[in-house]
């Protein structure tokens, strides 16, 4: 080989070592950090203020509005002629006007518009005022801040929202018109629109049908009938108070429709369950809610009347039976003698089995009848601990005739009755339990309801039956799909059972195979300190096993922790932990999360982070906080704030959080902790709040949510009232500040401005495939809740 | 011929006849008790019950069974009249009518009754002695201190005692009265009596302090530590849910008080004090909320979605939903 390619190699390769380690060397220097103390700079003098003239007039102005008087002379209007302001108002509102237009531009371009709004606010009448804020919503050049608040203030107007509510409802009934056509047709893309009659046909089937679950009233519309009663409430004579009440008329009648038809319903529920004297409450409920208006829903109060009379007949009958219940004949001379001695043997003591046993004979050879005879046996085994055996026998009389055996209806209740018959309620409910799991994982829903419920069952299982029909064809899909999907429990109520089971008969013969299954049900809900205590139950249970689930115990207490708020709270279920499993890693772990949370501790967590003080620079700078500008410089060479930014620790006390030295910004903070002079946290408070305030006014999605105890302590720290830190627990926020890109990433998720999504889709339930478009419906009021 | 007869019959069991059939079936399930032995064999059964810890039987009707056994010996005692009166069956009445008095809180009648069967010679004899003084014992216990009273009676028009001292030293005489013969009677079935009444004279004394905590220096705070008390002493009681129920009823009723006397929008409300209080009621009407098969999980989860509703008219700023 060439000596002097050797050379050349040589030289190449120390070139490509010493670039790489400068590099990495610069690399080091641009990410690892120093830490500085200097981290406050002074504060910004006040500076002082000299009240301009346009500042004099405004605030003659203010003076005007606050002092003006509804009943002062020259206000006085006739009905339906629009309320004029005083004319204090309006003549400090003429003199600003009279400054702007003499000084142009000079003067702030915000200010005539708020003095206007301002005149208008004194007009002291809703609708004249929401007609004065739309004229000066159209002024050109309005603050973001004012024309954000205008539309607030007009959009509140209830007839304007009862319009937009009937709108809903009719925008709602569109939407679902569009889906009902195109999807079928999009869905059918894939067959070449071979099956579009009969998925489309399938659709419009469902669509009438869905008609059914419609109530008389829609919630739309209830929220645009309680709109126009306020409205008239408030304004009972207006232009509109004519045609709103004849609107008001006709949806009460439909209201009053709507909510009889549900209490019939419910009356028809009650009289299924067996429950004539509920049914015959909401019978009387609906025929009550009907009675405004006696010339309208006829049929309806018909059908209340008849539910009304059926459950009255109903209720007779079994308060008559009831009664009867309570009878007794006298006992048969022939047997009399041998029932009042087996009587007096039952009452004097525990029956023993031995002991019984020639008292019932002499009955029986007295005539008495096998019923009592088994019965009185059966409880002479309960008596001698063989409860298993007794309840064995009890099923058996229980099945007998009551025509017959007058003791089967006794023995009958202590079979069935859950309380009286843990065991056997135990062992029914884990049958239930199980034909209902195979029941849902082979039909899904649909072996409790149909879609359409309002419709007569077979009819309504027929309009279904091609869904119903693919859902059973796709269960073993499902089946495999289950354990991340998940599913109901379907043996709660057993475990409930078993429970009672066990405290009822803590000797019962059945209790091993019970805390077997409890184990395996509780491991099987990852109910670990459950399985835990019924392992202590289970003879030689592995010891390992038993680690095991301490160790799962004590993890799963941990975990609960992180979903709680308050640090009293955390702190004592990690001692609890701590001390119930100290042998256990977990139990161990428990106690160092429990110290640190002491350390930890403080009066608030207010935390405002190193993005939202780039983002905001007036929190930041002397007017706010007054950091080192050094700090958010991004250069961690002449110290750098950690992406954690800075904590409110309550009180004073203001935590910074700093780059570790020679660390990125991964690394863990190295803290800081110092106290703040008032002046500083009244200034950082209020331009934070200043900050939020103007950010969502400008952009919705800056709003931040409410936080009851982060606002008080905001606000006390703005009035400078922090001296004594409030120490309770339920004081403390750990509210975050985090700017846009932290709470949204680099790109927001805006909605579309069409009115429908394109929808692909491909199911595996149907093996269909297919693309359309689907139209949105509006979305539901807030308070849409507060109208079911 | 044949079809004919047997659409014929089918006519006939499936409409009038089967109306009849199911008629008679309800009737004879609900039809009298017949005879002493039925009666006595049911209440018998129901004697041993553990009531203090799990809720008492009903019979076939739905009722109490001790109420239900009770109103069937009274009206066996009138269909049997003559036997009654010749003596025969007064023990065995008597003695069942105690059992079954004693469980729905009569106890002087009880004790009467048991006195009754005491005369008559027989196997009864004895139990009906010691049934006798522990019902006497128990009477006697209770009419020591103050009781729940029938808001609609004459005696409710008669304020409460202010003497704190001397009711909280009744209440306490009734429970050590109460404890000794807990003492006495434990292994048999008057354990669980007198530990219902132990848990009653508790409930009496934490009501005491809900209904006098305007009168007294804390009483708020002393109230709230009688519920608790309650609820931590009977922890193993049927009424549990009922005594964590009354204990999140009156953290409500407290966060009620609260808002009304400082409104969430007044700047003296505080919001981790509003917020403690609703946190309590919240988590203790979740707890019973949570206890399937028992009527206050309906009633807990029904407070819990008014309280909740309650809280709707705070403003969100001030109160962290």
């Amino acid at each position: 080989m060439p000596t002097d390619s050797i050379v050349e190699m040589r030289w190449l390769t120390r070139g490509i070592a010493l670039v790489a380690v400068m590099v990495s060397a610069g690399g080091c220097f641009s990410k690892n950090a120093i830490v500085v103390d200097d981290l406050l700079e002074p504060l910004a003098l006040p500076i002082a203020w000299v009240p301009k003239e346009e500042d004099l007039a405004a605030a003659r102005l203010a003076r005007a509005a606050l002092a003006s008087d509804p009943r002062a002379e020259g206000r006085s209007r006739a009905t339906g002629e629009d309320p004029r302001p005083d004319p204090r108002v309006e003549g400090a509102l003429a003199e600003l006007e009279t400054l702007s237009e003499a000084k142009g531009s000079k003067i702030d371009e915000h200010l005539l518009p708020l003095a206007i709004d301002l005149r208008n606010s004194t007009l002291d009448d809703a609708i004249a005022y929401r007609r004065a804020a739309r004229v000066l919503e159209n002024r050109r050049g309005l603050d973001p801040r004012i024309e954000g608040r205008l539309e607030r203030a007009i959009a509140d107007d209830p007839i304007r929202l009862a319009r937009k509510r009937v709108f809903d409802g009719w925008h709602r009934l569109w939407a679902r018109t569009f889906n009902a056509v195109m999807e079928p047709l999009g869905n059918s893309l894939i067959t070449g629109f071979v099956l579009a009659p009969y998925q489309l046909a399938n659709s419009i089937i469902h669509y009438f049908a869905d008609f059914t679950n419609n109530e008389a009233l829609s919630l739309t519309s209830r929220q645009a009938l309680a709109l126009r009663k306020e409205f008239l409430r408030a304004h009972p004579n207006t232009q509109w108070t004519e045609s709103l009440k004849r609107k008001v008329e006709r949806d009460s009648i439909l209201l009053e429709r709507t909510l009889a038809r549900r209490r019939i319903r419910a009356a028809d529920k009650a009289l299924d369950a067996a429950s004539p004297e509920l049914a015959l409450r909401h019978a009387r409920g609906a025929i009550a809610l009907l009675t405004p208006h006696p010339s309208e829903n006829g049929s309806l109060r018909k059908e209340a009347r008849d539910l009304e009379d059926v459950s009255a007949r109903r209720s007779a009958e079994k308060r008559r039976l009831k009664a009867l219940s309570l009878l007794a004949v006298a006992t048969q001379p022939a047997t009399r003698e041998s029932e009042v001695a087996l009587s007096m043997h039952l009452l004097a003591g525990p029956v023993e089995f031995t002991a019984v046993e020639p008292v019932v004979e002499r009955y029986r050879a007295a005539g008495g009848t096998d019923d009592r005879v088994e019965f009185v046996r059966t409880l002479a085994l309960k008596e001698g601990s063989h409860e298993k055996t007794a309840r064995a026998e009890l099923h058996r009389l229980g099945d007998r005739s009551p025509f017959v055996a007058p003791m089967a209806r006794h023995a009958r209740v202590l079979v069935e009755n859950d309380w009286q018959n843990p065991y056997g309620a135990f062992v029914r409910l884990r049958k239930q339990g199980v034909r209902k799991e195979i029941a849902w994982r082979l039909a899904g829903e649909w072996v409790n309801r149909t879609r359409y419920p309002n419709i007569w069952t077979p009819v309504a299982y027929l309009i279904d039956l091609p869904t119903i029909a693919l859902t059973i064809v796709m269960a073993p899909i499902r089946a495999i799909m289950s354990p991340w999907t998940g599913g109901p429990d379907f043996q709660r109520g057993s475990a409930l059972a078993a429970y009672r089971y066990l405290a009822m008969y803590p000797n019962g013969g059945d209790q091993p195979p019970v805390i077997d299954w409890l184990f395996d049900y509780e491991t099987d809900q990852k109910h670990w300190g459950r399985a835990l205590r019924l392992a202590d139950f289970m003879p030689r249970f592995d010891p390992s096993k038993r680690a095991d689930l301490v160790e799962k115990t004590a993890e799963s207490r941990i975990a609960s922790v992180e979903k709680l708020e308050r640090r009293d709270n955390r702190s004592s279920i990690l001692k609890g932990a701590a001390r119930e499993f100290p042998d256990s890693e977990k139990g161990q772990e428990a106690g160092m999360l429990a110290r640190e949370e002491l350390m930890n501790a403080s009066p608030q967590q207010i935390r405002i982070t190193r993005s939202f003080l780039i983002e905001n620079p007036t929190v930041a700078g002397p007017s706010g906080v007054g950091l080192n500008p050094r700090l958010l410089n991004g250069n961690p060479r002449d110290g750098e704030l950690h992406p954690d930014g800075i904590v409110l620790r309550g009180g004073r006390t203001l935590e910074i959080l700093l780059q570790a030295d020679g660390k990125d910004d991964e690394a863990p903070p190295d803290p800081r902790v110092r106290r703040v002079s008032k002046r500083r946290l009244t200034q950082l408070s209020t331009e934070l709040d200043e900050a939020v305030r103007r950010n969502s006014l400008i952009d919705i999605d800056a709003r931040f949510a409410a936080d009851a105890n982060r606002d008080l302590y905001l606000e006390r720290a703005s009035l400078g009232l922090t001296e004594e830190a409030d120490l309770r627990a339920t004081a403390e926020s750990r509210f975050v500040y985090q700017s846009l890109r932290e709470r949204y990433g680099l790109v927001r998720g805006r909605e579309s401005i069409l009115p429908f999504d394109l929808v692909f889709r491909g199911s595996l339930a149907d093996f269909s495939l297919g693309a359309f478009p689907r139209w949105r419906p509006p979305k539901s009021t807030p308070d849409a809740f507060l109208y079911r | 011929m044949l079809v004919l007869a047997i659409t014929g019959l089918l006519v006939a069991f499936a409409t009038p006849g089967c109306k009849g059939f199911s008629k008679k079936q309800a009737e004879a399930k609900y039809g009298p008790t017949e005879g002493i032995l039925e009666a006595v064999a049911v209440l018998r059964r129901h004697v041993p019950d553990d009531t203090y810890r799990f809720p008492p039987a009903t019979d076939f009707s739905g009722r109490n069974v001790y109420r239900a056994s009770l109103l069937r010996l009274e009206n066996l005692e009138r269909a049997e009249a003559d036997a009654v009166r010749s003596g025969y069956m007064d023990v065995v009445i008597s003695f069942a009518k105690a059992r079954a008095l004693e469980r729905i809180r009569a106890y002087s009648l009880a004790s009467s009754h048991y006195g009754e069967a005491e005369r008559f010679p027989g196997e009864l004899r004895e139990p009906a002695r010691v049934g006798r003084e522990v019902t006497s014992r128990l009477a006697d216990a209770l009419t020591v201190g103050m009781d729940l009273r029938d808001p609609l009676a004459d005696e409710s028009r008669e304020p409460l005692s202010l003497d704190i001292d001397s009711t909280l030293g009744d209440l306490d005489e009734r429970v050590a009265r109460l404890s000794l013969l807990l003492d006495d009677v434990r292994g048999t079935h008057y354990q669980w009596i007198v530990q219902e009444e132990i848990e009653r004279a508790d409930m009496i004394r934490a009501r005491y302090f809900e209904f006098m905590r305007f009168a007294l220096e804390d009483g708020t705070v002393l109230a709230l530590q009688q519920l608790q008390r309650v609820v931590n002493r009977h922890g193993a009681s049927k009424n549990r849910l009922r005594h964590l129920l009354s204990l999140g009823d009156f953290y409500a009723a407290l966060s009620r008080e609260y808002l009304e006397s400082t409104p969430p929008e007044s700047i003296r409300f505080d919001p981790p004090r509003f917020q403690e209080l609703v946190e309590a009621a919240l988590r203790l009407y979740e707890v019973v909320a949570s206890h399937d098969g028992t009527p206050e999980k309906l009633e807990a989860s029904r407070s819990l979605e008014a309280f909740l509703a309650l809280t709707l008219s705070v403003d969100a700023d001030r109160f962290d939903r």
